[in-house]
């Protein structure tokens, strides 16, 4: 009679260890997920909230390209006209010029402001090292997934 | 019998306790995002109201052969503007608001109402300017040309 107890007790723990090893698993997996939709949901909200403007005047002359065939410099003014709040370095700033992507080395960012951060409403002169020959140019700013072309004329 | 049936339920009340937990944290983080992501699309959709009932209009822009820039834009839109918050590029040059002066309808404020002036007086302009362009919150634009009048 005690080995029975004894046995339905091995049987009870045993079922019980296995029950909470399943529940466990359960429960850390969807806390895994749930840190996942919460991160994916950041980021959503972000890049809905990131909306970015090239305000600069491709009418004003030769302020936009600086040099010649071999060698120089593009000029871009970026306006935040979004609601988020945008790091001003070439690590959240992507660039391309007539579809070829520039290296955060070719790129040099600066804040046209007081601030340290890139605020609603506050503009960055972005200056790209790349060579442009005479003809139409088109320069492609991507920021958390909000992007905005400029097209302009080098004489 | 009976220990086995206690070992069942007292399992199943263990897994039902975690499945209980693990549906309390999903349907947190998920109202939670929603909430998140439903205010960022509010937020978009105010902006993109704001593009197309901003409208400006720049009167004229003289410059006096000397040093003064002066510059009037009317809001023409349907939605009051922000002064601090307009860019003001002069040859796709930025310049900051600390080297201006600006006034709406002779007052030193940020509100730009409907059918209000806006004059933007740049006292350092040494340099002939040819262009001039007023950049407002949302991005809309408007350009002119300089006339020099000294």
């Amino acid at each position: 009679m005690a080995s029975v107890s004894v046995s339905h007790m091995i049987l009870f723990i045993a079922s019980m260890i296995i029950a909470a090893s399943v529940a466990g698993v359960f429960t850390s997996s969807v806390d895994e997920l749930a840190g996942a939709i919460d991160d994916q949901g950041v980021q959503v909200s972000e890049n809905v909230r990131t909306s970015i403007e090239i305000i600069s005047d491709s009418g004003a002359g030769n302020t936009i390209y600086q040099g010649d065939a071999t060698s120089g410099t593009i000029t871009i003014l970026v306006k935040n006209t979004g609601t988020n709040q945008l790091v001003p370095d070439g690590t959240q700033i992507d660039v391309l010029v007539d579809g070829q992507f520039k290296a955060s080395s070719d790129v040099n960012v600066e804040l046209l402001g007081d601030g340290q951060q890139w605020s609603e409403s506050e503009v960055v002169r972005l200056t790209i090292d790349h060579a442009l020959e005479t003809g139409d140019h088109r320069v492609k700013v991507i920021v958390n997934g909000d992007e905005d072309v400029f097209r302009f004329r080098v004489e | 019998m009976t220990d086995r049936g206690f070992s069942t339920s007292g399992s199943l009340l263990v897994i039902f306790i975690g499945l209980f937990v693990a549906l309390g944290t999903i349907t947190t983080v998920l109202s939670n995002t929603g909430e998140r992501v439903t205010e960022a699309s509010e937020d978009k959709l105010d902006r993109q109201s704001a593009v197309k009932e901003t409208q400006i209009n720049i009167t004229e822009a003289t410059w006096n052969g000397t040093t003064t820039l002066e510059i009037r834009v009317n809001n023409t839109g349907s939605v009051p503007l922000s002064v601090n918050d307009t860019t003001v590029l002069v040859d796709g040059e930025h310049v900051p608001h600390t080297n201006l002066d600006t006034t709406v309808e002779g007052s030193d404020t940020d509100v730009w109402g409907l059918e209000q002036q806006l004059v933007v007086v740049d006292t350092d302009q040494t340099t002939e300017p040819t262009r001039v362009k007023i950049v407002t919150r949302s991005g809309v634009a408007a350009t002119a040309t300089v006339e020099v009048t000294g």
